[in-house]
Order: C-alpha cells, then structure tokens, then sequence
C-alpha cells in the first residue's frame, strides 16, 4: 500500500472536492431520513441541556443517529473521528474485547489515570456495550467552565452519554435489520516452507553454521512432493475463514403524551468470530461467537402538576464463546510464530502434528475445550422532579438514586491432548513421538469481572428571564459509592484495601446569566470529597467562569448577509484528577509483612512486619488549570466554522522524589509526593457546509481537525547523566531506544564503529548511534546508555475527521473518514522477528541484507539464533504510523412516500454499510494500529429500516 | 432582589446541608483493615515481629548480594553482586568475568556504580537505622511488654544503629549521623558528621547496647544481640578507629576542601587509639565465658589428618553452624543446596554448581607458613616439581581453607584435581579453589542451613594482638593472644624477641591466615593502607599451573593471572552519584 499512498490521497481529495460543487436546484425535502448533521438547538452539559447558541464553554456532539452508520459490537468503536478533541485508540479486534482507549484533549498526566470521566444519564457509567440506537446524544465536555461542576474527576474531561427518551408524539415502531460479514481487513503475510527453509539456510550460513535443509528438502517444499515430512502450511487458513457473518435486530417503541412518554429498545447483535466453526466438528469444541442483547425502558411520567418522575432502565446480557480459551490472543500468537514447515496439521496415521516447541493451533481450537462467558450490565435511575414555583417562579427541585452494575462470569472447559512428531527411522519406518498428554476435560467457573456504584443526587433548578436578562442556576448534591476493579490503576494497593468501595460527595454549582442575547457570563464550581485522603485534605475546591459575546446580535452585525453567527468565548478554571495511581490511603503509615529472619538453633522462620512506603499524610488530587478560547461562526447560514485553543497545565502528579531525598531517611519505599507537572495545548477546528435545504439535492460535509502536544515539565526523575534519557521537556509516553544509523556493509566500517561489547557484529547488522556512556558521554560501547528519544508516541498528536454525505431524491451517502497523524507504529511483532525464537519469517525478511542486495537491502541480515544486536528496541524498526481510514460509509435507499404510504409505513429504507473499508498508510505488512494479535476487522452489512 | 435571596439562601442551605456529620462518616474508612504504625505497638506480638526486620534489614554479611537479595534497592541500580569481596583482594581470583569483584581488580569502580559493585547495603543500613529509631521512639508504648524486653529491645536497636553504622564508616569514614526517625524530608538533608564524632556515635550505641542487652539468650532465640556482640563490635570499631586510614593527621589524599579531612580521618595520630582498642578486645576475651563462648580447641583436632578434615579445630569453627566461638552470625536464610543462596556464591562450578566461585591466588597460599618451624615455604619462581610436598608441609589451617590439588573437597568429590585435564580445572585460575565456607553437607544434593559468622571469638586474640602491639610493641600478653590461636590449630609459637614491626608483620599474615574469606582482608588492608603495595590490590596476582607428572608427583609453575589496578583514592568507597547529586553529601576524595 505504501507505494500509492500519496496517489490515493491525492484521489480521496479530489472525490471530496468533486463532491462540495455546488448543486443544481431541485425540489423539497423528506424530513425522514437524517443526512444532515445540524445543529443541534440545545447541547448537553453537566446536569442539565443548554441553549447551542449561549454556551460559552467548549463542547462537541454528535448525535446517536449519525453512529448508526457504523457497525460495531463495541459502542466506542463508532466515535473514531466523530468528535473533535476525542482522541479514540484502537484496543483490541476480537469482539467482546475490542474497548478503544478514549481521551479527551490528548495525554494531560503521566501518571495511570488519564481516563475520561464516562456519565450516562448523569451518573457514572459505562457505555461501550450501548447500541447506537438508544443514544440520543454524545457531548464531549472539554474546558474547565464545561466541566467543572464534575470537580475532582474532572480534569481529564467528561463523556456525557444521553439515552434516547419518549416525546409528546403517536407511538411510532422501528424495526431495523442489519446482516453482512465481518473479514480480516489485514493478516500478517509469512513465508512459504520453501523460503522459509531457504532462508533458513542462508541465516545459517550467517551464522557460520552448515545448512539444514538439502536441496532434496527444498525442493520438496515447492512441489508438495511430502506433504507429512516436509509440510508447507498455512496455519492461518487452516483455522481462519474468510468471513463471519454479523447481524442486528432492533426494534424500538417510542411514543408518549402529556402525562406519560416512553422509549423502550430492544436489540441484538451478533459477531462470529474470525475462527472456523470448530464446535460443528467436535463436541468438546465451541463456535466462536459473540452477541449481546441490549434492552431499555426509559419512562417519563407527570404525576401531578407539580410532581414529574424519570425511570430510565437499560440493560445488556452479553454471551461469548470461544474455542480453547475465552481470548484468541493466545491462538494468534501461536499462528504468528509456527514455522509452515514444523509438521503437517494430521499426521499419516491421522494423530496431530505437533513438536516440543510448538502446540498445534488447529488441534488446540479442535480438542482443548472451549470456554464461554456471560456479562450483565443494569443500569438504573430513578428521579422525581418537583416543581416549586409557588416559592417562586422558574424554582424546582429533584432528587435522583442510581444503580449501575456489571458482573461477567465465565465457565471454561480444559483440557490438553497429545501430539506427536513424525521422523523417519534408518529403515523407513515413521517413528512416532509423543509431546503432551490427553487428559480429560476439567470445568471451572471463574469470575471475570465485576463492578457497581449507587449514587444519590438531589438538585435545585432555576430559569427564568426577565426582560433582558436570562438566569439559570443550578445547586446540587451527589453523593456515590463504587466498587470497581481498578486494580490496573491503583497498582501496588494492596489486596485488603483493593475491593472496598471508592466513595465521593460533592456539592456544585453553577450559574449561567445572559445579558441581551448578547453577553454570557457563567460561574461554576464544586466542592468534593474523598475517602482515599487524609481527613484534613478530603476536600478541594474546583471553581471555573466562561464569558462569551455573541458579537453577530450586536447592531453593527445584526444584518449582515455574510456573517449569520458569530460568537467569542473564554473560559478559565481549576479541575481536579482522583485517579492519580499509587496506592489507596497513602496518608495512612502501614507495615506490611516482609521476607523474615530466621533464628533459633533450629532456623525457625520468625513473622515479620516492616514499614510500608512512607506515608503522605498531604497527599492529594491532580489538579489542572484550563485555558480555553474560542470561537464560533456561521457564514451565510451554510458554513460553520469554530476554531478552540487551549493550554492545560495539570500539577500535583504524583511522583517519588527520586531526586531530592537522601537514601538516609532510611525508607522502604519514597512516599508519593504531589509534585509532577504537565503541560498540555493545542487545538480544535471545525468546519461544517451544508447546502440550503431548497432542492433534491442535499449535501454537507464537517471536517474537525484536534492537534494536542503535551510536554512533562516535572516528574522528578532520577538524576540522567545521559541527557537522551532525561524525560522532563519530552512528550508522555515519548519511546526511549537506540537510534539506527542503516546497515553494516563490511568489516572495515564495523571496526571503525562503537558496537556492544560481546556480541558478533557482522556486516548487514544494524549499526547504531553512539551518544552516552556511564558517565554521560560517548563511549564507544553501544548498550543501554545510547537510548534516546526516537519517534513518536502510539497516540496521534493530529487527528482529522471529515465526515461527509449527500442525499438526492430517495438516495444517499455517508462517510467517515479518520485521519491521524504525529504517530509511530513500531515493527515489534514476530511477523518482524525473522526465525527469532525458533520462529516463523514474515516477508520482511524477503528485504534483507546480503551481500548481493547491500546497496538496497532494508532489513537487516538474517540469523538462525536470537540476533542480539538487531532486534533490539531501535529506531530501525519504527514507521510513520499515519493514516487515513475510511471509517464507515453507507449508501441508502428510502423508499418514496408514494409507496411507503400504501402500505401504512412511516418510513422504509435499505441500506448498505461499510465500517473500516480501507486504510491508507505508510505500512506495507498490516495495520498500523494492529500489527498482532487478533486481526483488525472490515465489516459490511446490508440493512433494513421500517418506521410504522 | 427578593427572588435573588430566596435562591440564595435555599443554596446556602443546600451546601451547610452538606457539611452534617453523616456525610462526613461516609468517607471515612472503617478501621482495622491493615497493620499500621499505631497497632504495631499495641502488643508484644507485633512489636516482636517488628523487631524481626531490624535484624532482616540490620544484619551483616559476607554476601553484597545479601540486601540485593533480601531488600529491593529503589537506587535503581541493578547488579548481580556475584561472588564475595575476597575476589578483589590478593586472596582469590573470582572464576568468571562478571562478578562485582573484577570492577575492582580493573580500577573501573566510579561514584556510578559502587552501589552495584559493592554497596547494595547502603540503603539497607539505613532502613535499618530507621528501623531501629523507630523502635527506640515507641518500644517503651507496647502495653503488654515487661521492662525487662523493651530493656533488651533497646539494646537490640542500639546495636543494629551501631553495626550498620560502623558497616559505613569502614566504607566511607565519616557519614551523616542519623539518631532520631526524621518525620520530614527536610530533617534528612544532613551532611556527613567528622569521624570523631561517627566513632563516638557507634561506640555511645555499643556502650548502651552493653548495658541493656542480656548475656545470652535460649536456644530458640539464638541469632540475636548479646552483651558480647555489642563488645565486639566496639572492640572492631576502635580497632578501625586507631588504624593508620583513620588514625592521621593527614589523610592518603587531601579532600577538595583540606577542611573536610576531619570527614575523613582524626586529623591527629595518637598512639592512645590503640590502646582503647587493645582494651575493646580484651573485654570480649574477659566476658566470653558469661556467654558461653570459647575458642574450639579440641587438642587431637588440631592438625587433622585427611581423613577427619572436617573434624579439625578450625574447620569446626568455621562449618559448624551455631558453635561455640562464634558471638552472632548472619542468619537470613533458610536451609538450601548448593544451588541456592547464599552457597551458590562460593560452590565452584567444575564441582557441580552453577554461578560462581573463588580460586585461591598464590599471593595468598604464600602467606602460610610451615607447620613444622614456623617459617615461611618457598615457592620458586621457576615453579618445581615438588608440590604435593610443599602443600603438605604447610600449616593445619591451610588443608582446612583451601581446596588445593590432590586435597579433599567433600564426599563427592574426595580427590581434587586442578592439574591441566583435571576434573576440576576448569577455571582454577589460581591453581586451588577456596574451600572455607562450603559445608560437608552441600556434597551430593544436601541442603544445609546457613550461618555465617560475623563475629567469632578468634577475631578478638588477634584484634588484641594488633592493638597492643601498636601502643607498646610485643608485650608477652601480645604472644600469647597470637600463640592461642596458633596452638589451638598446632602451629608452633611465634619466635621470641620479635621487634614491633616484626611482630606486626607476622600478626597481620596471622589474621590474613585465620580470617581468611571471612570478608576481612578488604577492609584490613585498606586500614592499613597496603592496598596499593605489589601483589595487595595492586600489580601482579598469581595463581599456579600444575601438571601432573606421576600419580603423585605435579609440578607447579607460578604465573601471573591478572595484573591488577589500584587508585589511590579507593582506599574509601566513594558515595553513589545520585545521593550526592542529592547535596547533602561531599564526596570523599578523588572521587570527585
């Protein structure tokens, strides 16, 4: 692909410019069908829905409907370039475990918790196993005027998720079907047995070793002469199939009147994994497959004339099954490095092939059971609004509880069987041995997984204007407990202290005053409490003000053709970050027990007790202080322009003075102490056209554009004496490595070189740069001295997304596109690894250095043994890991009114969807996010939409 | 406005509703879920517990690798810590390349790296020194405790302050004194104290120690401080303290800042330093016999045959878990074969193990004398083919150290041969392997419980020996110190008349000889300051190659192994680079 990058992006433009000509004029619209991304004319924010046009803090939305075109079993998954200022990393492909990391305005803290706060429906939550369908609205909250009344767990930006709920109108059914197949969009390409085999003779010779196969043995390879001695094959198409088929159903009622709106959504999905149907050939086997039905029942009641009451319940069932393991990881591993050659998949005498090295994969899917999972999810809220304006006007009140809970349980089915290597005797005969044991299968019910949280929150409201001033004000109290899992961030708690429950109080504010439709002056805060702080130090307090000018309703704009909206705005305030790693209740001096003493004429093993890492009885949140500017404008009511700046400074980051604390304090371990700092800015730009709803004809496109850099000012590192390794002014998560200076080409330029010390270097090595030594200064020793900064993090400092999409009389298009760049794919997998590990060869090693190809060749000189010297992390083996991917399209048909009226519908629509279709990058062997482990995933679906 | 003060005062309410003790309740944590400071000194039992880490953290070894192994060094520095010290002195040759010693032997230790080529106690002692603060802050809180075991915990963590104390003063000369918990980062910016007042400090701690710590202990609790440790102790620190390293007016380079000498040395020699020394050591020898320790000196045992090799006197001492002469021993492990620590530090890999081991040098066998007169062997340059004479002519002692060609090494391996094509030769750079340390009991897969001595009684003849004989030359108290340990292993008395420099030239080959791999000749010559004479830890180091010319008959031939370097300036350690980065160390000199 790398080749015609350039040629295919210089042909996506053209495409997109081709497609923003303007368009003949035709006639009027069909309101069904959403192509347009308006819009919205109010925005969720914290704890309440705001007027677009008067906020004054930095937001970016998408709608749940606009999701819809992407078809994933992971909600998250459909956010890739959708939301300005959301940075979303692929996780994993394997459905059922393919949770992208999300951030929001790039990496603000080097320590573990950089994680978005997720609020669904105003409570802590999740929201990757939603379905698009029951969303209503995604707002990303960004600044600290936005997110502030969030308080300590603020600072790294808030999700807020809103279910889809009734609304004063007939009931109208929707019954939806999608069904198509998922495909590997990229598989890792290995090498054949002949190559394999002849390659593994020249790396042998590399090696000064004699070969190992004959030319009898090569030639056999290519002919398939012997198919059990000397095999050639392809594991991944011996378990992988080309396809798997997907569905959805959805079907949602949603409907309601004055006293009682509904939305109830039933759905489910389906994903068979990439995996043959293994559980069809063997009883002690399982099909892969993953579905999930979600469901939920979102009521609204009036039930008095003051008194209203919310009831918003969802829910998913998950199911998985897997052969062998409830992960494939394992699986993929075992493909990516089993030589085609190693041994047949059945033996002659129908036993499995196998060796001591290596399982077989086929048999292993087929014959070691297969393990199945089960995960509940409830969501629930309850709330009742009461209306107070008999103290007075626009005066309410609410009080709300909350239960959310997640619980996975698996049931896994093991067992191992045996393999056997083949071999020739002296007379011919096929001598058998046995590697492994057949034992029968052993059941176990592990617990995969669990979390909840109760919250209670009460509110007090009030809106009202008068004349030319508009108030709303907003005080409110939540309180909530939560037990959850977060042994990956708090690393090093202790199991005691890992289960009990995470527990936060806060009461916030905030205070929204617009003055003549022209001035916005907004104040919030919150003052919030947690148990993992010393009692003195439980409480912080997070204010934040925006003001914003709505220039364009000044007189000197008020009728200007060009300039339909435009509005300026700035935003300040302090936001706090809980999740700052160590270990829970770091205030508190424990004593572990330790490795004892032995003592007595008879050893005896005496209990110990020593003192745990030093306390922090000061210890407390990150904290960041938020700079937002920004501004919004609409040029002749069809383009939308809004360009936000922002600076981020997050202090109070946890870090152990390394630096600063003599050894004679006599500690264990150095407390945590709150003293890193980060500093994090950039920017976000969006720009959206769409043409005047007067014909056929109906375009737009929204492109957002997010560049974010973040720089560590502080994080008390030990002393560097080499300044590549010092990280203070680089970039989070910034690769450490060797910087490769190209190949060898013979002994002379060796010997003229710094190379490690013990190790054979030979021409077609990889030579390195040699900046540091112990002492700080070159040494002419290459090793972990020479480390320095090279390339870039995984996460992209530049993401575009354009979303595009016309419709012309009953038909139309959408697309996605993501782009990113600022980031570095790093060639680290087996598939790079040539014959390393007793491994297989991808065709990189078709590129390698000999002394024929030397002027030309891009990989090293290929080894037998574990190369020491070439496979070390270095510069050598990273690639620009940019990219553009069409994320999802989709090309509908609705059916016209004529027809859809004959038969009583409201609405009938098929649709074609596309979700990765393609990427275009600069990596010739895969994907640039997935270049392991399960392959990344293409799906297509052909859908259905009826509305009655 | 009547609107605007409703609203405000219901929010007032809203968050005074806020402050109510409930919700105040609701983010404390239930107690009792972990051990902290307060419950540790609540009873006897956890106090107890906590008194077994000051010996985990606070005891010393033989072994740099000892903290490595029992202590995570948050230095960051990683190291191996193969092997023993002995490696880097004229006493052996380590079998491989990597182990620590070599840094030494090839002059490449730097502030960068001491704390992987020696020191990984260093953050150890101060844990310990911590440790034992904190029990001397609170011990006297434990409710259910009698006066008589916080007297003696006390006692206890006085003299882990002290030993762990002393460990750096040997290695750095003057430190930061530490005699308190510091609650605050700040009170650890400390600078290093003169050596004056670090001996002081060790020998207040070892005074105390004396005073409060019992004479011994039941056999169960055998392994922790006595009143005769605590004497040790200060009998080895005065010692130190009167040796020419410290015991000067001018030290063997001038620190950066002439000032700071007393950093480094007194800054004045006096002569009355050893006499306090020879006092130290004669009151470990006076109250030995309270604590029932006693030289072993069995008389049949002292120059065993082959045959009952593991019987003779000072084999015994030195193999015999918990014997009679050893005052305390580092007792961190639990029994292991010879692949598990600490053995696998010192069984040689020719005879079945996997790491590494020392050789003995031929600098070192040089030192014994012959049992037969007292004078020293000869050993031709040119080599000879008398060597299984020669070796048996040497002192009892030496069959009891030194795993010599055609000597016994244990049950499985009753025959060593360290000739060229020899089952054992492999390696042996020096021409014998080093047998001190390696009990029977590792023979063919045991397991043996380790206990290596730290101090043992003989130490302390010699110590007196020493002391005395620097204050007032020979005096006939000053042979018979020397002659006790020399009969005891059926060595003939040291010749009449000798001058003061004779005397102490046969009491230091004496300690080489007894004390031998007992991780003392390092830090002996470096007192001393011969460490940079030819053959000490400098220049040529030899070892022999022998052939085997008849069934009993091998020829040896001296030849030179390595040629090693020594600075100047590694007469002291010098302070990890990171601490003094830190500013509150000045780094000893030439280190700079």
């Amino acid at each position: 692909m790398k080749l015609q990058f350039y040629h295919k992006l210089l042909l996506v433009a053209l495409c997109i410019a081709g497609l923003s000509r303007p368009s003949v004029a035709q006639n009027a619209v069909d309101s069904v069908v959403v192509v347009n991304s308006d819009i919205p004319t109010t925005t969720q924010i914290g704890y309440a829905k705001q007027r677009s046009k008067i906020i004054s803090s930095a937001i970016s939305t998408v709608k749940g409907s606009e999701l819809q075109k992407t078809f994933n079993t992971n909600f998250a998954n459909t956010l890739y370039g959708r939301l300005s200022g959301l940075t979303v990393n692929q996780g994993g492909n394997e459905p059922g475990a393919n949770s992208p990391s999300l951030s929001g305005r790039g990496v603000n803290t080097y320590g573990p918790g950089n994680n978005l706060l997720i609020i669904v429906d105003g409570f802590l939550g999740d929201f990757t196993q939603f379905v698009p369908e029951e969303v209503d609205e995604i707002s990303l909250l960004k600044d600290a005027s936005a997110t502030a009344i969030y308080g300590s767990r603020a600072a790294n930006g808030v999700l807020l998720i809103t279910t889809k709920r009734g609304r004063e109108a007939p009931l109208t059914i929707n019954f939806s079907t999608q069904q198509g197949f998922t495909q590997a969009s990229s598989l890792p390409k290995f090498l054949d047995s002949y190559n394999y085999a002849t390659l593994y003779n020249e790396a042998l010779a590399n090696d000064g070793k004699p070969a190992l196969y004959t030319a009898e043995d090569l030639a056999a390879y290519q002919n398939g002469s012997d198919p059990y001695f000397r095999p050639n094959v392809n594991w991944f198409d011996e378990v992988l199939r080309e396809t798997a088929p997907v569905s959805n159903y959805n079907l949602s009622f949603r409907g309601g009147n004055e006293t009682a709106k509904y939305f109830v959504l039933l759905n489910s999905i389906s994903s068979q994994g990439l995996l043959k149907n293994f559980g069809d050939l063997d009883d002690e086997s399982s099909n892969s497959k993953y579905t999930r039905y979600n469901f939920r029942s979102n009521i609204d009641v009036k039930l008095t004339k003051r008194l209203s009451a919310t009831l918003l319940l969802g829910g998913t069932v998950e199911d998985k099954a897997n052969p062998a393991a409830l992960s494939s990881g394992g699986t993929f591993g075992l493909l990516a490095s089993l030589p085609p050659n190693a041994f047949p998949v059945r033996n002659p005498d129908g036993t499995f092939g196998g060796n001591s090295t290596y399982a077989n994969p086929y048999a292993n899917l087929l014959k070691t059971g297969y393990a199945e999972s089960n995960g509940r999810t409830l969501q629930s809220s309850f709330r009742l609004n009461y209306d107070l304006s008999a103290i007075t006007k626009g005066l309410s009140t609410a009080v709300a509880a909350s239960f959310n809970t997640y619980f996975s349980s698996g049931s896994n089915r093991v067992k191992t069987i045996e393999r056997f290597a083949i071999s020739k005797s002296v007379d011919g005969d096929t001598v058998y041995t046995k590697f492994g044991q057949t034992t029968s299968i052993v059941g176990s019910e592990p617990n995969l997984g669990q979390y909840r949280n109760y919250a209670i929150q009460a509110f007090l409201n009030y809106e009202r204007v008068f004349g030319k001033h508009e108030i709303s004000a907003l005080a409110m109290f939540n309180s909530d407990n939560s037990t959850i899992n977060k042994s990956d961030i708090f690393a090093g708690t202790d199991a005691a202290n890992l289960s009990l429950a995470y527990k936060n109080n806060a009461v916030a504010s905030r205070i929204t005053y617009v003055g003549n439709e022209k001035y916005i002056v907004e104040l919030s805060g919150s003052y919030m409490g947690s148990e993992n702080y010393a009692p003195e130090k439980r409480y912080g307090f997070f204010p934040a003000a925006s003001l914003g000018w709505i220039v364009s309703n000044e007189g000197f704009l008020k009728n200007s053709k060009a300039i339909s909206f435009l509005k300026i705005r700035g935003s300040y305030g302090l936001v706090g970050n809980d999740e700052i790693g160590g270990q829970r209740f770091m205030f508190d001096q424990r004593y572990p027990n330790v490795a004892s003493y032995y003592r007595g004429t008879n050893n005896n093993n005496a209990f110990s007790l020593a003192e745990g890492r030093l306390a922090n009885p000061d210890v407390t949140w990150e904290k960041e202080k938020k700079t937002n500017i920004g501004i919004e404008a609409t040029f002749f009511n069809q383009l939308d322009f809004s360009l936000d700046v922002f600076n981020q400074d997050r202090y109070d980051i946890l870090a152990v003075a390394n630096r600063s604390i003599p050894l004679v304090l006599g500690y264990t371990d150095l407390p945590f102490i709150n003293q890193g700092k980060v500093n994090n800015r950039g920017f976000e730009a969006v720009l959206r056209y769409r043409n005047k709803d007067q014909n056929d004809f109906h375009f737009f496109a929204e492109a957002n554009l997010f560049y974010a850099r973040n720089e560590i000012v502080y994080n008390a590192q030990t002393i560097q004496l080499n300044p590549g390794l010092v990280n203070e002014g680089r970039r989070i998560g910034q690769p450490y490595g060797l910087r490769a200076l190209g190949l060898f080409q013979n002994e002379a330029e060796i010997n003229a070189s710094p190379r490690p010390v013990g190790i054979a270097v030979l021409p077609g090595d990889i030579k390195y740069e040699d900046v540091g030594g112990p002492l700080g200064v070159p040494d002419g020793i290459i090793d972990g001295n020479d480390s320095q900064p090279i390339g870039n993090t995984g996460l992209p400092e530049l993401t575009l997304g354009l979303h595009s999409g016309f419709r012309y009389k009953g038909f139309d298009l959408d697309f996605v596109f993501q782009a990113i760049s600022g980031r570095t794919a790093y060639l680290g997998a087996s598939q790079f690894r040539p014959f390393q590990n007793n491994g297989q060869a991808g065709e990189i090693a078709l590129e390698r250095w000999t002394p024929a190809t030397a002027a030309t060749a891009t990989f090293p000189r290929l080894s037998a043994d574990n190369n020491l010297n070439n496979y070390r992390f270095s510069s050598f083996y990273q690639r620009d890991g940019s990219f553009i991917k069409l994320r999802s399209a989709e090309l509908g048909y609705a059916f016209p009114s004529t027809f859809i009226t004959k038969y009583k519908l409201q609405q009938a629509r098929v649709f074609l969807t596309g979700t990765n279709l393609f990427s275009l990058d600069h990596i010739e062997f895969g994907d640039p996010e997935a270049l392991s482990g399960y392959p990344p995933l293409r799906t297509i679906t052909l859908g259905a939409r009826v509305q009655f | 406005m009547k609107n605007f003060i409703k609203i405000s005062v219901l929010i007032s309410i809203f968050w005074a509703g806020f402050s109510c003790n409930k919700l105040e309740d609701f983010l404390d944590k239930a107690p009792g879920v972990d051990v902290t400071e307060d419950n540790i000194f609540t009873s006897r039992q956890n106090a107890e517990s906590y008194v077994s880490t000051l010996y985990q953290y606070g005891m010393v070894s033989i072994f740099p690798n000892r903290d490595a192994a029992v202590i995570s060094s948050p230095t960051g520095a990683s190291s191996s810590l193969a092997g023993t010290l002995s490696g880097a002195t004229d006493e052996s040759e380590n079998e491989a390349n990597f182990p620590f010693a070599q840094q030494w032997n090839s002059g490449s230790i730097i502030p960068g790296n001491i704390i992987g080529n020696e020191d990984s106690k260093y953050h150890g002692r101060w844990k310990a020194i911590r440790n034992a603060n904190i029990l001397l802050e609170r011990i006297d809180e434990v409710p259910d405790a009698d006066d008589t075991y916080k007297t003696q915990v006390k006692g206890e963590a006085q003299f882990i302050r002290a030993l762990n104390n002393f460990e750096t003063l040997k290695r750095y000369g003057g430190f930061p004194i530490v005699d308190k918990r510091f609650v605050t980062v700040e009170e650890a910016k400390i600078s290093r104290a003169s050596l004056e007042e670090c001996v002081n400090f060790i020998l207040k701690d070892c005074d105390d120690a004396v005073a409060n710590l019992p004479a011994s202990y039941p056999p169960t609790q055998r392994g922790r401080a006595t009143k005769l440790a605590a004497l040790a102790l200060k009998s080895r620190t005065l010692l130190y303290a009167a040796s020419p390293l410290f015991n000067t007016g001018t030290p063997f380079i001038s620190m950066a800042n002439a000032a700071d000498n007393k950093l480094i040395c007194y800054g004045n020699a006096d002569n009355n330093r050893w006499k306090l020394a020879a006092d130290a050591a004669q009151a470990v020898l006076d109250a030995a016999p309270e604590a029932g320790v006693a030289l072993i000196d069995v008389p049949a045992n002292r120059d065993p045959a082959v045959a009952t090799v593991t019987q003779g006197n000072y084999r015994v001492a030195w193999e015999r878990r918990d014997n009679a002469e050893i005052i305390i021993a580092d007792k961190t492990y639990p029994s292991s074969s010879r692949f598990g620590f600490p053995w696998y530090h010192l069984y040689p890999v020719p005879m079945g193990s996997f790491w590494v081991s020392n050789t003995a040098t031929l600098n070192f066998v040089r030192k014994y004398e012959k049992k037969a007169d007292g004078l020293p062997q000869t050993w031709e340059p040119a080599g000879g083919d008398d060597l299984v004479a020669k070796y048996n002519e040497l002192d009892p002692r030496f069959k009891q150290t030194v795993g010599y060609n055609g000597a016994r090494f244990n049950a499985e391996h009753p025959i060593i041969e360290t000739f060229a094509g020899g089952k054992h030769e492999k390696n042996c750079f020096g021409g014998a392997w080093v047998l001190k340390h390696i009990p029977e009991g590792l023979a063919n897969g045991g397991s043996v419980v380790p206990s290596i001595a730290l101090y043992r009684l003989n130490e302390f003849y010699l110590n007196y020996a020493e002391a005395i004989n620097e204050f007032q030359g020979p005096t006939p108290e000053a042979y018979a110190a020397v002659n006790t340990i020399r009969t005891r292993s059926g060595m003939p008395d040291l010749p009449p008349g000798l001058s003061k420099d004779e005397f102490r030239i046969r009491v230091r080959n004496e300690r080489d000889i007894e004390l031998a791999f007992e991780d003392h000749r390092f830090w002996d010559i470096r007192r001393w300051l011969i460490a940079e004479e030819e053959g000490v830890m400098k220049g040529a180091i030899q070892g022999v190659k022998i052939t085997k010319l008849t069934a009993t008959t091998f020829r040896y031939v001296p030849y030179v192994i390595e040629t090693r370097s020594f600075n100047k300036q590694m007469y002291l350690h010098p302070f990890d680079l990171n601490e003094v980065l830190k500013g509150n160390l000045v780094q000893n000199p030439g280190w700079e």
